[in-house]
Order: structure tokens, then C-alpha cells, then sequence
């Protein structure tokens, strides 16, 4: 940051002296204005090979961060003097939509550079169950499986044929990997995985557990909020949960938390996927307009030296 | 029940290559960057392939000026490819190397506009090329002309370092207009600065080598003809005592109703704008009217519209009237309006101060005006010979015959003739002695009673443009009045009046000029401020406001003249909108 501020100074300081001499403010074709245009287009094109970078991961480019502060300093620098490369003026229309596609590539990549530093730290604080984007539906699948194994023996069947048969449930693992979304050590939160044994009673009247589980729990597990559940909403779930433990005996309590824990599981890592959708979508706009910003620059460059 | 094997384990994770399935957001990523190429490529293409010759337009920098609105699509009739049109030479002085007098010139600005230097006494490299000062592409309705004081004070803040002497006859060092302390020095004119005859002998030529403004050559008061019918005031001895107050009934019997008219309309249009719209025939009958008037009530009031005009329509004068002078010459059918236009006297002086007199026989008689004394004595004898020769038209019929013999009757005949004629031109030139009838107005080089023999009539120099190095548009100024500027025109007031202004004005028959100086102008035309909680300023204060760089050398060249702007070759008109030059 401090050689971005010196050199930002001492470019002003060129671009001022060479001002006092004249009535206008220097423009592309000064002294000052020249070099200011040739050094600003030299780091918007290096700032454009970040995406080949990016793209060529494999060949080890030197270090990423060290990629990533020449790219957001140089960035930051490139606007001064190409303000002073302008002359402070937008011009005719291939130099103001120039000047307004480098403005608004900067402030995406300020907008980025933001929700990447505050977004993170919303993701700890908000989703201590946090995994990888991606894996967010494999995951839940994985989840609801076991949880509907959990369900469909230990709770009564809505229906006699659907009993689960001994050959089924030889077949399943002898243990369940459940959720606990309660562990925390000091200020350190997060998710850990707890393995409990099948059990192979079915605990009676918990009827009611297994019409919520398939009506509202299932397809909001496996869907998210884009199931337009009401236990998308915190409280409301909490009610919901409430009043299914006031309609099932004690000994289906343990079923009750399992549920109420992957359902704020799922509430979290919908809001982790909106978080993650936040923290890209500024590339929609950042990279598409830097392509647009390349292309024009050539032009501008031609025709500013062809017709000085 | 089973458990899960280390093969089975990896399964719980699905897809091992996850990671390469793209977001949603990473797939719109993809796309519009796609999408962004192309309509990128497209853009600069399209203009190119679709509209071939209009693309242009796209990537030039600015709009131009209405001017040069013709070649908005001909970047060529103007720019020379890879050549700076503009003051950043460098790269070019870098690349060929500096010092050549010919790297100022810009010759596709001077296909058009062949303007001459600023001073032929300027150093070469002082001088800037044509759009160091003329920016274009600025938009249409920014002016080329109308520039930063930067522009002239880069080298007037010095202008001793910019000569090629070294030394500049103008103020060296002008920072700017507006402040005092800033080098503009009062107009020269003004304060009767010796170097004001080199600038009026530019006005008026060589024979205005010992020019001094304050010797104008003529007698004039405005103060007097500012005053309601022209009356001294009292304390005030007349030079001629039997001169009474100017009436309507007095101009009517000195120049007839035409004349009435026209002051009594400009009059009435000091209180009625809509004056000027009133049909003739209802202006007689208010002049009759006005006659009708006892003397005290008719008397003439004059105003400054009444001899300034800035056209000629606003004081129609008949062809009548101008008998003899080159009319079109004298009434412009329209005119700039920036400068008033010159005071003479058949048009402004003559329906009050008719040159006649009476030579004791029957009728007043006229004598011509512009002749000097010497000229006038020819013109009566002309006048008198012509009507005896009319009288006795015999003498033509029978001319004296030049004979080998003397002849008595015809020599005594020629000398009682030319006895007639000296006696009635002695009588004429005593009676225009008497009125006084140049002099009134004129100054003479040797004045005496018998002036007519031996007396010549200064020359009157009022020149129309006072400051040559500058220019001033008096419509611009319409708003304000005369007197704002010009206080010394002012009528002397009645002693009771509280307006202030009336102490500046002086009645004298030589008045000094009445030329405002610098502070005047800075009252206006300087940046808004307060002094002493009125608001001051305001104006544009720009050296191009008064100021104009090309043709210095020859300052009242006007923009249409060859001199301040010679076309070095006429273009045919299809090539010249093509922006192309003829070889």
C-alpha cells in the first residue's frame, strides 16, 4: 500500500508540474498524460492475466497471494492515473464508455475484494456446519438416507406393509452417522459427526414423527429453502418441532433432536449457498466487463496514436 | 448389519471430481464473458462493416465544434496520421528532433485558415501550434476562440523573453485582468499615455502621427446637448447671445417636419419602446401638436440614441437629406452592432446647425459642408457667377470676343460683373463670419476675424475604434445605460438633485474623453465577490474577451478581413466538405 501512495503521489506531483505550464489539464497525448496511459494499460493487462492463472494453476505462476496483492494494489493504482491519463474528461463515446467499463471493473473488484474479506468471517460466525458448495446436496442426500433409515425403523408406519423386513435390515450398516450441530470449544464452533448404533425397536406412537418427517422434513432436507418449507424459517421450525414433542412420547425425543439438528443443518448450508453466491456473483460483471475493457483498449489505442 | 469398508468409505463423499462441476454462477460467468466478446467485437466491427467511413465517430474523443461539424466523420481533413495537431509535440520533436520552426505549423488548419502570427516580432518558438490554443472536440457549442487566460499569459506574464528584441512595447507582465496588482495597465488612451499617438496612427494612418486624443479638432458639448433644448445653464455666458432654446416649431422651419419627426420619435422613445412603431402620418400630427405648445413646452430633448446608433434603421435620414454624399456608404443596411456608427453631420448635425446665411438679398442661402475656407470663398463665386450668368443669359450668346483692339464696352462690362460678384462674396463671407458658421463646431489652426482668408479647419479625428487592441460590443452592453460608462455625457441636473452622478458632469464646450478606464470594467468583469456587502463581479474576465491574438500587428482588421485571415487558395466545394485539399 505504501508504494501504491508514493507512486500515486509522485505521479500526481509530474502531473501537476506539468499543468502549471499549461491552461488545461494534461491530457492522453502529454508528457505525463502519455506515460500515465502506457503504464495504466500495461497493469490492466497484467491484472488480466490473473484469469490465465488461474486457468494455468499447474504451471505454479508464483504464489497466489502474492498474485492477488499485485492485483488488487496495482488495480487500485491504475485508476489514479488513468484519471490523470484522461485529463479528468470522459471524451467521445469509445473514451467514455472506456472510462465508465474501468470504473465499473474497479468498483466490482472493490465489491469482491469486500465480500471476501467480510463474507468469510459471516460463514464462521453463521455456518458452523459449513462444507463445500458443491458437496452441499450430496451431503443432505447422504443425511436424509440415514436419517429416513432412522425414521422408518424406530418410528410406527403409517401403513402395516411398509414395516421394514429383517433381510432390509441386515443389509444396512450396523451404525448411523448423525449430525451434532452442538459441539463448540471456546469461541470455536462447528459441526461433528456422531455414530450411534441401530436399534431395531420401534418406539410407539411416534406415527405422528414419521407424517412430519415425510411431508414437511424430506423434501426440505433434500431441497432447501427451493422446497418452500416453512422450516426455511428458524421459528417457525421451532414451533413446528415443539408441538411434534408435545404428540410423541419421551423415549422419541432423541428422534425429535436428530430431525430438528439436520433441519438446522440445512437452514445453515442454504444460507452458506447464498453466501457463496454473494461472494462470486461480482465476477459475473468483473470479468465479462474486463474482456470488454481489453477489446476497447486496443482500439482506443490505435486510434489515439493514429489521430494524436 | 455391515459395515463400511475403506472402498465403500469414498463413496459418502459422491463424485470425486466434484470440484470440476461448475456453479450456476461459474456457468453465467462463462457465458457473459463469452457474451461481452462478442458484442465487443461485434461493436467495433459493426462499425466498420456495417456503416464503413461512420465508425468513426464512435472513437473519436470528443464531439466537434459546430464549426468543423462537417467533417465529424473525416478525422482526416483535419488530423495529419501519426502527427500531433494539438501543443504535445514531444513525442514527435523525440522522434525527428526539435528546433524546426516548421513543427508549429499545422497545414490542414491552415488549408482553411491562413491566419498570420500573432507579433512578426515574436520569437519562432514562443508561438504554439494551432490547437495549443483552439481546442476542438469539446462538443459542439464550446467556443474555439473564447480561451484560458493561461493561454495568453504563458507568455504575457514575460513578454520581454518571448520577443525577438527582447523587450516588448506593450506591459510585460499581465498575470490577469481583473486584479490591479496583476500588470493589466489602464487603457493608454485613457490617461494620455504618449504611446497612444503610435497606437491611434495605426487608426487613422500616417497623418495621425501627432495625434492626441484630447485634440479632436472639434467644439462639442454633451452636456449642452443633453440639456433640454440645448439651453446654457445659468451662470453659463452663451458664445453666441442671441441663441435661444431648440423647439420642435424652430427644427420644423430649419429642416422641415422629416426632420421634427425624427427626434420627437427618438424622444418618445425614451419613455415608449413601442415608439418606433408609430406611423409617420401620426407622428406629423404630434408635431403639429407640439407646435401648437408655448415655447417652454416644446423645447427638443436630445438623448444618446439620438446621434449613437449601432444601425442606421433606427434613424432613417431621406436620401433627401444626404444629396450628394454616398449614401449606401453612410447608411449601412445592417451593421454588426458592436461599434456605433461614425457621427456626421448631414445625418446628425444638420437639421439644428444649417450651414446658410443671408447676404442681404432675398433668401437664406446654403454652403456646402467639408470645404475648407479657401474652398468656400471658390464655391460662392461659383454660386453668384452661375446666377448672374442665369440672369443675364445674354453674355453666353454673346461671349466677349478677344480682338486685336481694345474694347471699352466689353471691359467695363467684365469688370462691373466681377465688381458684382466680389461684392456679394465679400457680403456671403461676412455674414459667415459673423454666424460664426464653422467655427462653431470646428477648431482652426490660426483663428482671427478675417479667418476666412487665411484660416484652415482642423480636420476632425474621432475614430470609431478608440482601443484597437481590443474589442468591445456595445450591444452586448444594451442593458446598461449610457451614462453607467460614459458619465461625462450627462446633463448638468438640476442643483437640488441627490444623484451623485451629476457632479461629473461638466459643462465645457472642449470636453476631455469620455472614455471609461480599466476600473470601470473590473467593476463587472471580474470573479463574484463582495465589497462592502454588494455583490461585485461577475462577468467573463477572459483576455479573448477583449483580446484577440492573430493579427496583432494589424488590430483593427476585422474576422472577415483578408488581412486577418487570407485564404491561400479557394476550395471547390465538394472536396472541401470531404474534408480533402486540392494538390
Amino acid at each position: 500500500m505504501v508504494l501504491v501512495v508514493v507512486a500515486t503521489v509522485c505521479a500526481l506531483g509530474c502531473w501537476l508540474l506539468e499543468y502549471k505550464n499549461r491552461s488545461t489539464l494534461p491530457g492522453g497525448s502529454s508528457r505525463s498524460g502519455f506515460a500515465f496511459g502506457v503504464i495504466g494499460g500495461l497493469i490492466i493487462f497484467f491484472e488480466s492475466l490473473l484469469g490465465v492463472r488461474k486457468a494455468l494453476r499447474g504451471w505454479r505462476l508464483g504464489r497466489t497471494r502474492g498474485w492477488m496483492i499485485a492485483h488488487i494494489w496495482l488495480g487500485l493504482l491504475s485508476v489514479p492515473l488513468l484519471f490523470m491519463h484522461s485529463g479528468i474528461m470522459f471524451g467521445g463515446t469509445l473514451s467514455t464508455i472506456l472510462s465508465l467499463v474501468f470504473l465499473t471493473v474497479i468498483g466490482s473488484g472493490i465489491w469482491g475484494l469486500w465480500f471476501q474479506h467480510w463474507y468469510p468471517m459471516r460463514i464462521y460466525q453463521e455456518v458452523p456446519g459449513e462444507t463445500i458448495v458443491a458437496q452441499i446436496p450430496q451431503v443432505m442426500r447422504q443425511h436424509l438416507d440415514e436419517v429416513r433409515d432412522l425414521v422408518e425403523e424406530q418410528c410406527e408406519s403409517l401403513k402395516r406393509e411398509e414395516a421394514v423386513t429383517p433381510e432390509e435390515r441386515m443389509s444396512k450398516s450396523m451404525f448411523m452417522s448423525m449430525p451434532d450441530l452442538s459441539f463448540s470449544s471456546g469461541n470455536i464452533q462447528g459441526k461433528t459427526v456422531t455414530t450411534i448404533p441401530r436399534s431395531e425397536k420401534v418406539i410407539s406412537g411416534t406415527r405422528a414423527i414419521r407424517q412430519f418427517f415425510e411431508s414437511d422434513i424430506a423434501p426440505y432436507l433434500e431441497y432447501g429453502r427451493r422446497s418452500k418449507s416453512k422450516l426455511a424459517n428458524p421459528a417457525q421450525a421451532e414451533r413446528m418441532f415443539r408441538e411434534l414433542e408435545n404428540v410423541t412420547p419421551t423415549e422419541a425425543q432423541g428422534i425429535n433432536k436428530i430431525l430438528k439438528d439436520l433441519c438446522s443443518l440445512r437452514r445453515q448450508l442454504d444460507a452458506q449457498e447464498s453466501i457463496y453466491n454473494w461472494l462470486h456473483m461480482w465476477l459475473c460483471v468483473h470479468l465479462p466487463l474486463t474482456i470488454v475493457l481489453l477489446v476497447l483498449m486496443v482500439v482506443h489505442i490505435i486510434y489515439a496514436l493514429r489521430y494524436w | 448389519m455391515v459395515d463400511l469398508n475403506l472402498r465403500e468409505r469414498p463413496d459418502r463423499i459422491g463424485r470425486r471430481d466434484y470440484f470440476l462441476t461448475r456453479t450456476p454462477i461459474e456457468k453465467w460467468k462463462r457465458f457473459l464473458s463469452w457474451f461481452a466478446l462478442f458484442v465487443t467485437l461485434g461493436w467495433v466491427a459493426g462499425g466498420f462493416l456495417l456503416r464503413p467511413g461512420y465508425a468513426v465517430d464512435r472513437y473519436s474523443h470528443g464531439t466537434l465544434n459546430h464549426v468543423h461539424a462537417t467533417w465529424d466523420l473525416k478525422c482526416d481533413a483535419c488530423h495529419e496520421v501519426f502527427s500531433p495537431v494539438n501543443e504535445n509535440t514531444w513525442l514527435r520533436d523525440w522522434w525527428s528532433g526539435p528546433g524546426s520552426v516548421e513543427k508549429w505549423r499545422n497545414p490542414k488548419c491552415e488549408g482553411c485558415h491562413a491566419g498570420p502570427a500573432h507579433h512578426q516580432s515574436v520569437k519562432a518558438d514562443s508561438m504554439g501550434t494551432c490547437a495549443s490554443c483552439h481546442r476542438d472536440h469539446q462538443g459542439r457549442e464550446h467556443s474555439l476562440v473564447s480561451l484560458p487566460d493561461f493561454d495568453c499569459t504563458r507568455c504575457h506574464r514575460d513578454a520581454n523573453t518571448h520577443m525577438k528584441s527582447g523587450e516588448s512595447e506593450y506591459a510585460s507582465k499581465i498575470r490577469n485582468f481583473y486584479d490591479p496588482n496583476a500588470g493589466h495597465p489602464d487603457f493608454r488612451v485613457t490617461v494620455g499615455d504618449p504611446a497612444t499617438q503610435v497606437a491611434m496612427k495605426k487608426i487613422a494612418g500616417s497623418e495621425a502621427k501627432a495625434f492626441d486624443p484630447n485634440d479632436r479638432g472639434l467644439r462639442f458639448s454633451h452636456s449642452l446637448h443633453m440639456t433640454l433644448g440645448q439651453e446654457y445653464p445659468q451662470g453659463v455666458t452663451p458664445r453666441e447671445p442671441t441663441r435661444s432654446s431648440m423647439t420642435y416649431s424652430q427644427m420644423v422651419e430649419l429642416s422641415g417636419r422629416d426632420a421634427a419627426v425624427r427626434y420627437l420619435r427618438l424622444e418618445m422613445q425614451l419613455v415608449d419602446h413601442d415608439a418606433h412603431l408609430v406611423p409617420d402620418a401620426v407622428m406629423v400630427s404630434r408635431v403639429e401638436e407640439k407646435m401648437k405648445l408655448p415655447p417652454e413646452a416644446q423645447r427638443v430633448q436630445l438623448s444618446c440614441i439620438a446621434c449613437h446608433q449601432l444601425d442606421n434603421t433606427d434613424f432613417k435620414v431621406p436620401d433627401t437629406q444626404l444629396k450628394g454624399l454616398p449614401v449606401e456608404s453612410l447608411s449601412q443596411p445592417r451593421t454588426g452592432g458592436a461599434y456605433f456608427q461614425p457621427i456626421n453631420y448631414e445625418k446628425h448635425c444638420s437639421s439644428c446647425h444649417v450651414l446658410s446665411y443671408s447676404d442681404g438679398q432675398t433668401r437664406e442661402r446654403a454652403i456646402q459642408h467639408r470645404l475648407q475656407p479657401a474652398e468656400i470663398e471658390k464655391q460662392l463665386e461659383r454660386t453668384y457667377t452661375a446666377e448672374i450668368l442665369k440672369q443675364t443669359p445674354t453674355i453666353l450668346s454673346d461671349p466677349f470676343q478677344k480682338s486685336e483692339r481694345l474694347d471699352p464696352r466689353q471691359e467695363d462690362e467684365k469688370r462691373t460683373l466681377w465688381t458684382q460678384i466680389a461684392q456679394q462674396v465679400k457680403v456671403a463671407k461676412g455674414q459667415i463670419v459673423e454666424k460664426s458658421l464653422c467655427l462653431k463646431c470646428h477648431e482652426s489652426k490660426m483663428e482671427g476675424p478675417n479667418f476666412i482668408d487665411a484660416v484652415t479647419i482642423k480636420p476632425t479625428r474621432i475614430p470609431t475604434i478608440w482601443m484597437p487592441h481590443s474589442k468591445f460590443d456595445h450591444q452586448a452592453h444594451r442593458s446598461a445605460d449610457c451614462t453607467t460608462c460614459h458619465n461625462g455625457c450627462k446633463a448638468p441636473l438640476d442643483e437640488g438633485s441627490s444623484d451623485p452622478m451629476s457632479k461629473s458632469a461638466v459643462l465645457v464646450e472642449k470636453e476631455p474623453l469620455h472614455l471609461p478606464g480599466i476600473d470601470n470594467c473590473r467593476a463587472c468583469h471580474a470573479p463574484n465577490a463582495k465589497k462592502n456587502g454588494v455583490a461585485v463581479g461577475g462577468a467573463r474576465y477572459n483576455c479573448t474577451e477583449c483580446h484577440r491574438y492573430h493579427d496583432a500587428d494589424h488590430p483593427l482588421a476585422g474576422p472577415g478581413s483578408i488581412r486577418n485571415d487570407p485564404v491561400k487558395k479557394y476550395q471547390d466545394s465538394i472536396m472541401f466538405r470531404q474534408g480533402k485539399r486540392e494538390p
